[in-house]
């Protein structure tokens, strides 16, 4: 190559160079839009999701909350079907009547009995109560899944799992959720061993022996009776959560 | 034409199929109001027996009780290795459901499963389970334990440590011996002496131990246990909450004392400390109706009340702590007093009253089988939600001693009777006088007689809470209708003693209601009677009622019923005849010592005796009284100034009362029924309120609705000769030898016509007031509920003197005691009408003239079919009226007497009567009474699978069938056989399927635990005979398998040795084993042999007589 051709290349690329810089120069502020606007909506999406996940705790403790109240003044049901009135309260029966008998027919109160309703429950209540389509509104990209509960009853707490897949996307961006746990402190396992222990009894011999239960537990349980003529009203609580009490009927003649 | 036949046969086959679906469907659907039995509701709750059709799936109505649905009977459901007891099959669904109790399998039987420092009460199968989901590898420790007390003292605490396992990573605090990584005994996961469990060594945290320990316990970042641990102080009233120790002990604020333990608890409290409350004295015949028990507790720093039930079927008794150390505990036990339809009160042996097995109640008395016996406390009301209004107690009255009752009257009411002796002679001038069992009319006797009806439930005269006597329930009535007691004119109650005192007098006593008793506080002040170290001591001195003197008041002539109470032991040597004999024997000596002025002498003495004893057979006489004494349900109260008493405290008579302890016992039905029969129970959804009645006004009177056409006048239907606010008279004259229904109807006033009830009592004679029974002479008298119409009758039987008015008054009173203020009066007149003929009866005898062998006396009554007899006179041959021997004065039944009955076999008495106009039998009416022979129980045979000699003491089953032949006796060995789980003759617990004839079987006993049994076969003829025969036995039951000892071959034979007589049998596969098994031939069942054959592989199994058999084994020859 001539030293001529030598030079034109170099001009050629110093024009191109320049023409580059320049053009850098012009559309900066553009290029940084929309780099900046791109981490934005990131970001933006980001806190709605979260805004959602911290709605959708704040309504799973509030109505977990609200669904253990309600089960323990009612026998183990949200909605009792063969019941007592007992000061206000519908008394689900827990142990039946058998004519002519001391002993009931024991009806049983086990964790899955809980879990289904506590699922339900919550089913029912944490669209509404998340508020997902007031988000819905703010983010015209935010779609939902099918929502799945799972809880699982344990001594000392509640396992909750959410299975709710939550997407919002803008400007081809998405943030997703899927699964969630939480993990909500109660005492309900513990007592409904105490529960099945004592309704074992009344089935069994027609009676349950408080002091015994009182005194071989140093007092951590407590299990009282009262009388709603001619049936019984059991009452259980456990020494970590005492404000929590359990009742549930026991049927009589 | 034919189209239209079709169309229409088309269109009714439409409409008939229609109609049909629909009715089924309609048929099928609840009514709404009727129950039915929902086999799974909206909830998953199987069985539920309801009217509400929301609640269940259409698919699981089911038209029956659930007693009747086949998968509504309750079993034992094992569901993921925990055993619930009293299941339905449905609710079972993915368990094991077995049929029975859960206690009747051995392999349910809860055992302590420990699983490292953890441990859980459950079935062994729940403990594999347990270990499955806590991933634990280690072997768990099973140990027998039932409560959680009692199993976490099984958690080992030595040679415990951190163990490390290379694979997995994971450190864990377990015992040595099942660690299989490096073990460091002693020394905690998050110890910095070992390497490897640096995820232990975060955050240690404290917490509490499980249930049944009381310490806290530290725990490494894991959750693994570091093996510090601190035991939080229970006796000085700490009790671990979130890993600490806290004071939960309650100081005198925080919880409330009776006055009966004050000086026992004093200051603070400790935690789980409890104590009995109970609003009356306690225990035997001595809680008063409305009274519930309670258990106060100190619980965590607060007081907790627990309700007992309101029948008191569970009652409260006090632990007394063992030194001053120890906690004052209360809890509950049975109130146990009915089993199979009897009831303990009607034991007659302290081994029927006493026995664990059947109930909870005490004998009191001064031998095995002299005395009574009680419940511990009396039972309660019978609460139900259908009774609101109504005090009803959960126990008739008319039990044990009270166990006689009269037909038309009300069965809850029972009574006794006893016979007085009277005896006017020359001794006493020829006035009465009580020669025997006087006692029974003295104050003293009702009132123990009182305190056993009061035991039986809430039966006779008591308290109720709102400190008010109630005695209408218990009543005494003496004095026969022609009695010539009445005729004494005497009253002398300055003399002595009973036996000095006129007839008069003591009719008097006898007749008043039970006085309200003077020491009260008593009644309301409990005795601590029911407190564990009393409660083996029914002597006890302690309480308002002490049992000993009630057995004293009762004393031995209790024990045995009314009728048969034989008067000849208490009957002293008369005056008359002592002196009759003594002038006798004065002439007979006076004759026999001096001739002549002696003879004389003799012979004026035995004619002045003989004038004396003709004397005395004219003047004199002998009569005996029956006392008799009815126990009913106690009637609250006439009143509704207390009702506020169940929901707040009170004052009494310058006294506090406070039923509801301080606000913690709630308004309940039982104690508000009780204050008062004008109070009301209210149940809303907030609250329990006793409210009362409305008030009423003193109710008006009328003669009972249509009584004139129940009536037969002369001349046809009766009318109203007068009538007015102050009585009516009914004429012309009532027609003799019929029925007469009197009565009258109660209205809310005079003016104010409108029906009201009220209780009534009607009397032959005038009375002041409702309550003033000394005047009296009761026709007829409502007990328990208020009623509109209070109606009585007079049976034909019964004599009415004709032609003069007879006159009965009435006094009602309403449920708050408004009273009639003038006495009403019912007035009739009777017809005369001489019967021209003798008088005709009925003879009536309790077990058809025939009486068991040990018996020498009974008694036959004979009803009159119209006109009543006045006098019934008897012998044992026939004789005419006069000359007959025995005479008896009859009331509407006229009773007769026979004794000596010493000889088996047939006794003729002859019966002429006399009715009030003379007419005399002509003849006789012979009545034969038979004295039958023995029963006898010839044999009893005892049927298991080994033996049917019921003289095996040592069974191996716990099961037998029993049959038993019975002879003598009075139809030639007919009888009645069952048998009691004692050597006690009754209740019968159990019977024959096939009896009532001279050979019974079909008693099938079943289920007889290990150990020594005792059963009484027992069995009573129609006279009354009775026969038992003791079968004692032990039961011995196998629950081992058979061992299998040996096993060789000898030439072509496979021989197996067992340690025991089995059958065993083999197969080559093991499916031939269970579908086509091949037996081994044995001599004694314990070597069996089989040939060797050409198969090398022998499946075998044995199985001993009890069905116990060992695991399917295998056995393999070598056939080189």
């Amino acid at each position: 190559m001539s030293k001529k051709g030598q030079v034109t290349v170099f001009v050629i690329l110093g024009i191109v160079v320049i023409i580059v810089l320049a053009l850098l120069f012009i559309g900066k502020d553009t290029l940084y839009d929309i780099g900046s606007k791109q981490i934005n909506v990131e970001k933006k999406l980001e806190t709605e999701l979260n805004s959602i996940e911290n709605q959708i705790e704040e309504c799973i403790t509030k109505d977990t909350g609200e669904f253990l109240q309600k089960i323990a003044k009612q026998g183990g049901y949200v909605e009792p079907t063969k019941y007592i009135s007992y000061y206000g309260d519908k008394v689900s029966y827990l142990c039946q009547n058998i004519p002519d008998k001391k002993e009931c027919l024991n009806s049983m109160l086990l964790p899955e009995d809980i879990e289904n309703q506590l699922n339900v429950y919550l089913e029912e209540r944490l669209v509404s109560c998340v508020g997902i389509e007031g988000f819905k509104s703010r983010n015209q990209e935010l779609t939902t899944g099918q929502l799945r509960i799972v809880s699982k009853v344990h001594k000392e707490n509640i396992e909750i799992k959410i299975n709710w897949p939550i997407e919002i996307s803008k400007d081809g961006l998405k943030v997703t959720k899927k699964e969630s746990n939480y993990l909500i402190r109660s005492q309900l396992g513990n007592i409904l061993e105490i529960v099945n222990r004592i309704l074992n009894h009344e089935a069994q011999v027609g009676m349950f022996g408080t002091t015994v239960e009182i005194i071989s537990t140093y007092g951590r349980h407590i299990v009282t009776i009262k009388q709603s003529n001619p049936h019984k009203i059991y009452q259980v609580s456990v020494i970590e959560e005492p404000n929590y009490v359990f009742q549930f009927g026991v049927e009589s003649e | 034409m034919s189209k239209l036949i079709k169309s229409k046969a088309i269109f009714e086959i439409f409409l008939v199929i229609t109609i049909t679906i629909y009715s089924g469907v309609a048929l099928a659907q609840p009514s709404g109001e009727n129950p039915f039995t929902c086999l799974e509701d909206n909830n998953g709750i199987n069985c539920v027996e309801t009217t509400d059709t929301s609640i269940c799936p259409p698919e699981n109505v089911r038209f029956v009780s659930k007693e009747m649905v086949p998968e509504c009977n309750p079993g034992c459901c094992v569901l993921n290795g925990e055993v619930m007891d009293g299941v339905a099959k449905s609710s079972c669904e993915g368990g094991d459901f077995r049929p029975g109790s859960c206690s009747r399998y051995q392999d349910l039987a809860p055992v302590c499963c420990v699983l490292g420092d953890q441990w859980k009460i459950t079935t062994e199968e729940g403990c594999y389970n347990l270990r499955s989901e806590l991933e634990y590898d280690i072997e768990p420790l099973i140990e027998p334990a039932t409560n959680p007390f009692d199993c976490s003292v099984h958690v080992k605490k030595d040679n415990a440590g951190c163990c490390v396992r290379e694979f997995g990573g994971a450190c864990t605090w377990e015992q040595g011996e099942t660690c299989d990584g490096e073990f460091y005994p002693n020394t905690a996961c998050n110890s910095e002496l070992i390497n490897g469990c640096e995820k232990n060594k975060g955050e240690v945290t404290a917490s509490c131990g499980q249930a049944g320990t009381n310490t806290i316990i530290w725990q490494d970042s894991q959750g693994e246990f570091t093996g510090a641990e601190q035991e939080c102080d229970y006796l000085g009233g700490k009790v671990c909450k979130d890993g600490e120790c806290v004071d939960a002990s309650c100081d005198s604020s925080d919880v409330i004392v009776p006055a009966y333990l004050k000086d026992r608890i004093s200051g603070q409290v400790k935690n789980t400390e409890s104590w009995c409350w109970y609003n009356s004295r306690e225990g035997p015949a001595a809680d008063l109706p409305g009274a519930v028990h309670y258990i106060h507790r100190c619980l965590n720093g607060e007081r907790v009340v627990e309700e007992l039930p309101q029948d008191r079927s569970e009652i409260c008794i006090n632990i007394d702590p063992q030194g001053n150390d120890g906690l004052r505990q209360a809890t509950k036990i049975e109130n146990k007093f009915s089993s199979g339809g009897e009831v303990c009160m009607d034991c007659k042996s302290k081994n029927c009253c006493e026995n664990p097995t059947q109930w909870s109640c005490v004998w009191v008395g001064d031998s095995e089988t002299k005395g009574i016996c009680l419940p511990l406390s009396p039972p309660g009301m019978k609460v139900t939600d259908q009774h609101s209004l109504d005090f009803l107690p959960e126990v008739q009255c008319g039990v044990g001693v009270f166990s006689e009752s009269h037909p038309t009257e009300n069965s809850n009411y029972g009574f006794v009777s006893h016979k007085a002796l009277w005896i006017s002679e020359l001794g006493n001038g020829y006035d009465w006088e009580c020669q025997g069992n006087c006692n029974l009319y003295l104050g003293s006797f009702a009132e123990g007689m009182n305190s056993v009806c009061m035991s039986y439930g809430d039966c006779g005269a008591s308290f109720g809470l709102s400190r008010e006597w109630s005695n209408d329930a218990f009543t005494r009535t003496c004095g026969e209708d022609y009695n010539d007691l009445f005729e004494d004119a005497e009253e002398d109650d300055d003399k002595h003693g009973p036996s000095d005192w006129s007839s008069k007098t003591l009719l008097r006593l006898c007749k008043s209601k039970l006085p309200t008793p003077s020491d009260i506080e008593s009644f309301f002040t409990p005795a601590d009677v029911l407190t564990i170290k009393e409660l083996a001591a029914p002597d006890s001195t302690k309480g308002a009622v002490s049992l000993r003197k009630m057995i004293q008041e009762y004393g031995d002539r209790g024990y045995t019923q009314g009728e048969t109470v034989s008067l000849a032991i208490f009957v002293p040597v008369a005056v008359t005849m002592a002196l009759v004999g003594g002038l006798i024997y004065a002439g007979i000596i006076a004759a026999a010592s001096v001739p002549v002025w002696g003879w004389i002498a003799g012979a004026v003495l035995i004619i002045a005796a003989g004038v004396l004893y003709a004397i005395d057979s004219i003047a004199g006489g002998e009569e005996k009284e029956s006392i008799k004494m009815t126990c009913g349900p106690w009637q609250p109260p006439r009143s509704s100034d207390f009702c506020y008493l169940c929901n707040e405290p009170g004052e009494i008579n310058g006294q506090t009362v406070d039923l509801t302890a301080e606000g913690s016992h709630p308004c309940t039905q039982y104690l508000c029924l009780s204050l008062g029969s004008g109070c009301k129970f209210v149940k809303t959804d907030e609250e329990n309120t006793c409210i009362e009645k409305e008030e009423t006004t003193p109710p008006g009177i009328g003669p009972l609705e249509g009584i004139e056409e129940i009536n037969s006048c002369v001349g046809g239907i009766c009318k109203f000769e007068s009538k007015s606010e102050r009585g009516f008279k009914l004429g012309p004259k009532l027609q003799a030898y019929k029925e007469i229904k009197l009565g009258v109807t109660t209205y809310k006033t005079p003016a104010n016509r409108e029906k009201n009830p009220t209780k009534c009592r009607i009397s032959k004679t005038s009375f002041n007031s409702y309550d003033d029974i000394e005047n009296f002479d009761k026709v007829y008298e409502d007990m328990g509920e208020f009623k509109i119409n209070h109606e009585f009758s007079i049976s034909p039987s019964q004599y009415l003197e004709p032609n003069k008015d007879i006159n009965y008054y009435v006094r009602c009173v309403t449920y708050d005691g408004k009273e009639n203020p003038a006495q009403y009066e019912i007035k009739f007149q009777v017809e005369e009408q001489v019967p021209g003929y003798p008088p005709t009866y009925k003879v009536t005898h309790a077990t058809d003239f025939m009486i068991p062998y040990e018996v020498n006396a009974t008694i036959v009554k004979l009803i009159p079919n119209l006109q009543p007899m006045e006098i019934c006179r008897y012998d044992t041959e026939d004789k005419l009226y006069d000359n007959m021997e025995k005479m008896t004065r009859c009331e509407d039944i006229c009773t007769l007497g026979f004794e000596e009955i010493n000889e088996v076999g047939n006794h003729n008495y002859y019966v002429r009567c006399k009715d009030h106009y003379n007419n005399t039998n002509p003849q006789s009416e012979q009545i034969t009474i038979t004295k039958t022979d023995p029963l006898k129980i010839d044999s009893v045979t005892c049927t298991d699978p080994l033996t049917s000699d019921c003289g095996a003491t040592e069974r191996y089953f716990s099961h037998m069938e029993l049959t038993a032949t019975t002879s003598g006796g009075a139809e030639s060995g007919k009888a009645f056989c069952g048998g009691t789980h004692s050597d006690s003759t009754e209740p019968l617990l159990f019977e024959f399927s096939n009896t009532d004839h001279n050979v019974h079987s079909g008693l099938k006993l079943q289920g007889l635990p290990k150990g020594k049994h005792t059963i009484n076969v027992v069995c009573k003829d129609k006279a009354g005979n009775m026969a038992n025969k003791l079968l004692n036995f032990n039961v011995l039951k196998d629950e081992s398998d058979p061992i299998l000892e040996k096993v060789y071959t000898q030439s072509d034979q496979l021989i197996v040795e067992t340690d025991e007589e089995s059958d065993c049998s083999y197969s080559s596969t093991p499916k031939d084993l269970f579908e086509s098994p091949q037996s081994f031939s044995s001599s004694d069942n314990k070597l069996h042999t089989a040939p060797k054959g050409v198969q090398n592989k022998f499946i075998i199994i044995c199985k001993d007589k009890f069905e116990n058999e060992f695991d399917v084994t295998n056995i393999y020859l070598n056939k080189a």
